[in-house]
């Protein structure tokens, strides 16, 4: 069952993605597709043809547009059939068709080119207007585009710092008027030959005609050629300012689900400022998420590669934007009785069916009742808690259980510990006072259940002292424009813009512009030493602005791509930020917190990494995206009502098994994706199972990890297994991936074979109230897995007590034979994969 | 001794055997052609291997470039090899370092712009397993006949002015313009000859002392640098100096008029006999482009300013450096010794003018001024030595008081970049010549 026909032709993913309207079809149509291959089904008559761009005009001589056949099938999915269908012109006097599908322009007027497949048909108008003036390519436009795609201001050639042997060009073109500068007048116009245009020096080089470092970048034929030797012999015109300039971009096909293996050509269509339009497929730069998917050439043609969906991305002057492809899985599809609880499921179902990834089971309730513990407060549940909520028969006590947790301090302490990895709460730039007012203002915050617009929204526009608002600290860790815009828009917006501050952003739209707009929307922050130390007091500046470091003068405040502040403006302009950060209409806010926190209990961010969600990086399922942060901005930004949703969805309900046809979904939620304990989590699971409490210097005994206010607190075990330094916002600080020292921690290492060789501990417990051998198994298994063990289980650990006990009975050191065995017990469960990670 | 036997029969054994002993030399010359000689045509230096070089190599391992010490253009260069030793083994290819770098066995793989062909790594295999011959004596190097198009400008052009002379006597100002430099009559602006076939823009001109000889320096940029000597009576082509592997930004007559100094974009600066044409020296230090060379009044030092920044001062008789001025802040495009030879002022683009007090040892910076909006162009002092003028990419030219640096006047709005600058030798015009064609004869 493929998802439904394609939605509207513009980017980014369309917003609906309907089923055919009868369900009985659906049903009938589903069932005959599990038996018939792929190749079959496209034998059959095309339902529909489209002709793509649509209709076109083509202004001027020099005008050109390649065009595309798109069948669609009855099952929905697409094929690019331009070399199958038949092209005519109804006209060819107003414009030209060649083998490549391109369209030329003749003469002035309209006509229609048509396609047929079989039956199908399929028709676009196309204009042609001026196609008799002549016209010079432009140098911003045509030449710099060249230029780009040719790869000479590439980094790693003239576009580097210092250019390359003495030629320097702006990266990607980032700055027309000094690149003319420097092709046309530079060294005394060593490389432009207005005389004899060929002579160029900028021509013969990239030909390869005389010897070139960085080789050959196109031969004397080829259209790129072409247009630079025009340009040059109609006198090499400047860039002027009332060029048109690139307003957006068309991809086409917007999206597709395509056969396994097959091609497809990605059209782009550029749009500009005076309405014109220009095919620039050639010039664009492709990539594509997911080579495992779809690889993509230098001219936009997608191969299909394996299973699944990729974006293919697309960059070309400074706008961006995607293409979505995708192939399903070649299994029969039987989605229909997985469950539905909300309309999360409704959207994380259709993706898998549309991809034929079948699901897993849901979870048993003990598996899920542990999950939820730690996934939401990062502590076990306890052996009466779990009998508590297995021997309960509501239908609905996953829902209740759940909205108990949201009220539990130990949920309060896991998500004030998480927000204080985000906003860097530590001893390290913080004195000790001031980071535990930070962190105190995070906690009630969040115990309050603070709409997340008002939580950055205090952040950012509070003036006063460190002292009494928490959250003022914020200023004092980050002393300057640069960083603090840096960190605003990491933290908060969940977008890198570092690039932008030397050059234009290689990956985004973002230019060096946007970035010294942005950071001057900060440079009015004042501090002063505050009564005492750690005390700061944070005002707000009447003046101070940051300068455009080459243009050497600020220019107005502007929020990334919001609107303006004049720089004369006395309105306070931390306000303006926080204004436009925390809109609902802010595309970028809400979409930041809400993949944070899937990502928190999915496994996987709906865009991956976590704090990358950039325009050229999609999500693995847009609409469900686009659901919940509507749902989210909609009530308010409530992040509990937000955990509330994915907690009592199905998806995230599924057991972590896997079936050969869903084994290798990593990004669909088929399956619960396993996921290692964090370090503060894996240190308190350890204390309270072995019933042993953590020790942290400076702190009352019996603080959690997660109860901790600063990284900086000394423990091995907590560096060694991932915790955050807490030196800047990324995500990637915590580690979460397996390594050495980790595991040889575990096994050989203090912190777990000090807690359970301690007094008072559980084993302790267990020879006090003198537990039999099967009880304690019984209450070791339901503290550390929360289940009880199976039967064989207990009757081989049983079998291996026993013997152990035997031995160390020789041994005339050890006073209480009962006691090694133990031990070793625990120690084995502790250091094994069902402990260690969440599953 | 054997007694003779019927002396045909040994005959016509010893016939037989003869025959047999020249039919297998035959054979055995025969199979030592056909192992010295493969089956396939050999392959040769001139014709195959070098415009594989050319085409690929030589951008950075030419005489000028020489990336890790390694010059390819030539058989012997080959066999010397760079830094990392030879670069070929002869009969050895999988030895050859030539050949490791191009297969990636030795990194980086080489060459960076681009992996070559395997049937090009091939033929410079086979070629070196052949023993990596030379080129025959007598065997030509095949011309490079890059395919240029034939392209038209399609608009009305008015190439630029590269530089600017007057003559010693003051009665002819020399123009170098694309391929061709005039001379015109400063009193009435018109053109008297015109100097033609110089390859490119002529970016530099000078006089002899004695003004009868205008050297006219150029060259086609990134191919080879070049200048025409010139009799400024009979307007005849005296010698063309050819050397340099990239455009000639300036070019230069000692005090005697013996010799000529040019300086390129090549990095190098090289002295020439100004009668014979023959190279005297190289004179190799700066790290980027060349953009301006002058002898000092006395003749007894030449002072470069490059693109690395520096201005560096030359002993003019032995070419030994004397000393750097690097103050600068961006590449220099100009330099101008005060006439008397006392200081030296050079601009570029960093926009400010700077002066320095010059003794033998040294260079003392006194004036350091943001002279201009925009990148410098020009500077030139006044016969006199009162006046400085500079021009500018900000459309403007400045006059200033040599010793103080106050500014005394300023002619803005020019209809273009003034690229080339010079006073005439009384003091009392300024030539100006300007990026869109046009030449000026002000009154400073």
């Amino acid at each position: 069952m493929w998802g439904g026909p394609p939605g509207p032709r513009l980017a980014p993913w369309p917003a609906s993605f309907q089923p055919p309207p009868s369900r009985r079809l659906r049903v009938l149509s589903r069932f005959a597709l599990c038996t018939l291959p792929f190749a079959l089904v496209s034998s059959l008559p095309a339902q529909t043809l489209v002709l793509l761009p649509g209709d076109t005009t083509l202004q001027g001589p020099r005008a050109y547009q390649k065009l595309v056949v798109q069948a669609t099938y009855p099952d929905a999915h697409q094929k690019d059939v331009t070399s199958q269908a038949n092209l005519t012109i109804a006209d060819p006097k107003i414009a030209s068709l060649d083998q490549e599908a391109t369209l030329r322009p003749q003469a002035d007027g309209t006509t229609t080119v048509t396609a047929t497949l079989g039956p199908q048909r399929a028709s676009l108008r196309i204009t042609v207007r001026n196609a008799a003036q002549p016209s010079a390519p432009n140098f911003r436009t045509h030449v710099i585009p060249i230029l780009t795609k040719a790869g000479c201001n590439s980094g790693a050639c003239h576009g580097a710092l210092a250019g390359k042997n003495g030629f320097k060009l702006t990266l990607r073109g980032y700055d027309p008027e000094v690149d003319f500068h420097t092709l046309t007048r530079e060294a005394l116009g060593r490389r432009v030959s207005l005389p004899d245009p060929a002579r160029s020096l900028m021509l013969l080089k990239p030909t390869l005609t005389i010897p070139h470092g960085g080789g050959k970048r196109f031969d004397v034929s080829s259209p790129e050629y072409n247009t630079l030797v025009d340009w040059i012999a109609n006198g090499a015109p400047a860039p002027r300012d009332s060029d048109p300039r690139i307003q957006s971009l068309d991809i086409l096909p917007a999206s597709a689900w395509l056969e396994p293996a097959a091609s497809q050509q990605v059209l782009v269509r550029a749009r500009y400022s005076d309405g014109h339009t220009e095919d620039v497929t050639r010039y664009v730069k492709f990539s594509s998420t997911d080579a495992g998917v779809a690889s993509v050439d230098d001219l936009g043609r997608v191969q299909m590669t394996g299973p699944g969906e990729a974006a293919i991305t697309v960059w070309y002057q400074s706008q961006v934007g995607f293409a979505r492809l995708g192939v399903p899985y070649p299994n029969p599809v039987a989605t229909s009785n997985s469950p539905r609880q909300n309309f999360i499921d409704d959207h994380v179902l259709r993706k898998l069916e549309a991809l034929r990834i079948p699901t897993s089971p849901q979870a048993d309730d003990n598996t899920f009742l542990r999950r939820v513990y730690l996934d939401a407060m990062g502590i076990l549940p306890t052996p009466e808690e779990i009998e508590r909520f297995t021997t309960d028969p509501s239908p609905d006590k996953r829902a209740k259980l759940i909205e108990s947790i949201l009220t539990r301090d130990e949920f309060t302490d896991y998500w004030a510990y998480k927000w204080s990895d985000l906003l860097l709460v530590s001893s390290r730039r913080l004195r000790t006072n001031a980071m535990w007012s930070y962190y105190h203002w995070i906690r009630t915050s969040v115990a309050s259940n603070k709409p997340w617009d008002r939580f950055v929204q205090e952040i950012l526009v509070s003036s006063g002292n460190t002292r009494e608002n928490g959250a003022l600290n914020f200023y004092v860790l980050h002393k300057n424009p640069i960083e603090l815009s840096e960190s605003v828009t990491k933290s908060f917006l969940g977008l890198s813009i570092t690039c932008a501050r030397c050059h234009n952003h290689p990956l985004e739209k973002w230019t060096q512009r946007d970035y010294y707009q942005m950071a001057n929307l900060l440079s009015r922050i004042g501090l002063k030493n505050g009564a005492e130390a750690g005390d700061t007091e944070v005002y707000t500046n009447p003046t101070g602005e940051v300068n455009h470091p080459r243009l050497g003068k600020p220019l107005p405040p502007r929020p990334l791509d919001g609107q303006p502040l004049d720089l004369q403006s006395d309105q306070d302009r931390r306000r303006h930020l926080a204004r436009w950060l925390t809109s609902t209409e802010n595309p970028y806010f809400a979409r930041a917190l809400v993949n944070r926190v899937w990502q928190n209990f999915l496994g996987r961010g709906l865009v991956d990494p976590v704090d990358d969600v950039r325009a050229t990086n999609p999500a693995s399922n847009e609409e469900l995206f686009t659901a919940l942060t509507k749902d989210f901005t909609g009530h308010h930004f409530d992040v509990k009502r937000l955990i509330s949703l994915i907690l009592n969805s199905a998806a995230y309900q599924r057991a972590s098994t896997t079936t050969p046809a869903n084994e290798k979904d990593t990004k669909y939620y088929s399956h619960y994706l396993i996921k290692r304990l964090p370090s503060e989590v894996l240190l308190d699971a350890i204390a309270q199972v072995t019933r042993v409490p953590n020790r942290f210097d400076g702190y009352p005994a019996g603080t959690r990890a997660l109860q901790l206010p600063d990284s900086q607190v000394n423990s091995y075990f907590l560096t060694a297994f991932g915790r955050p330094t807490r030196t800047n916002p990324d995500a990637g600080e915590r580690q979460q991936e397996p390594t050495i020292t980790q595991a040889l921690h575990v096994i050989n290492g203090d912190t777990l074979n000090q807690m359970l060789s301690a007094k008072d501990g559980t084993i302790d417990m267990f020879l006090k109230l003198g537990l039999s051998d099967a009880k304690a198994v019984e209450h070791l298994y339901l503290s550390a897995f929360s289940r009880p063990p199976a039967a064989p289980e207990k009757s081989q650990i049983l079998a291996a007590l026993t013997e152990a006990r035997q031995a160390t009975a020789q041994d005339p050191l050890e006073k209480d034979p009962r006691r090694k065995p133990f031990e070793d017990l625990m120690w084995a469960m502790l250091t094994g994969k069902e402990f260690l990670f969440n599953h | 001794m054997q007694k003779p036997k019927a002396k045909g029969k040994v005959q016509s054994a010893k016939r037989k055997s003869r025959r047999r002993a020249s039919a297998s030399f035959t054979f055995a010359l025969c199979l030592l052609h056909f192992a010295l000689c493969p089956a396939f045509p050999a392959v040769s230096y001139l014709q195959d291997v070098l415009p594989i070089l050319r085409d690929n190599c030589l951008a950075c391992h030419s005489s000028a470039t020489k990336q890790g010490g390694l010059v390819m253009d030539s058989h012997e260069s080959l066999l010397k090899g760079g830094a990392h030793g030879p670069s070929i083994v002869p009969n050895k290819s999988s030895e050859s370092r030539l050949i490791q770098m191009l297969r990636g066995k030795l990194q980086p793989q080489m060459p960076l712009g681009g992996v070559l062909r395997p049937e090009l790594i091939d033929t410079l295999a086979q070629w070196i397993d052949a023993g990596a011959p030379g080129p025959t004596p007598g065997e030509t190097i095949p011309a490079a006949a890059p395919k240029i198009p034939d392209i038209r400008p399609r608009t009305a052009i008015n190439p630029e002015v590269g530089s600017l002379a007057f003559s010693p006597d003051g009665k002819l100002l020399a123009a170098g313009r694309y391929k061709e430099v005039q001379l015109l009559d400063p009193s009435t602006s018109k053109v008297l000859a015109t100097l033609t076939n110089h390859s490119d823009v002529v970016r530099s001109v000078a006089f002899s002392p004695d003004g009868k000889l205008l050297a006219a320096a150029g060259g086609s940029p990134a191919q080879f640098g070049e200048v025409v000597v010139w009799s400024t009576d009979t307007r005849e082509r005296r010698a063309t100096l050819r050397g340099h592997a990239d455009a000639i930004y300036a070019v230069a007559f000692s005090s005697d008029g013996a010799r000529l100094a040019t300086a390129s974009y090549d990095k190098l600066i090289k002295l020439w006999d100004a009668s014979s044409g023959k190279e005297l020296a190289t004179l190799k230090d700066h790290i980027d482009s060349i953009f301006a060379l002058a002898f000092s009044p006395d003749g007894k030092r030449l002072a470069s300013g490059a693109a690395d920044r520096t201005i560096k001062l030359w002993d003019a008789q032995s070419g030994r450096r004397l000393f750097t001025l690097s103050e600068p802040l961006d590449a220099i495009l100009t330099l101008a010794f005060h006439p008397s030879g006392k200081q030296i002022a050079a601009a570029g683009a960093d926009k400010f003018i700077r002066v320095w007090d010059l003794t033998d040892k040294g260079g003392t910076m006194v004036h350091s001024l943001a002279g201009h909006e925009d990148t410098i162009l020009k500077l030139a002092y006044s016969p006199d030595g009162k006046r400085l003028v500079s021009s500018s990419a900000d459309r403007s030219i400045r006059f200033w008081n040599a010793a103080t640096l106050e500014e005394i006047k300023v002619l803005g709005s020019q209809s273009d970049w003034v690229q080339a600058l010079t006073f005439s030798p009384d003091g009392k015009r300024l030539a100006a010549g300007r990026f869109d064609g046009s030449i000026a004869l002000l009154t400073p």
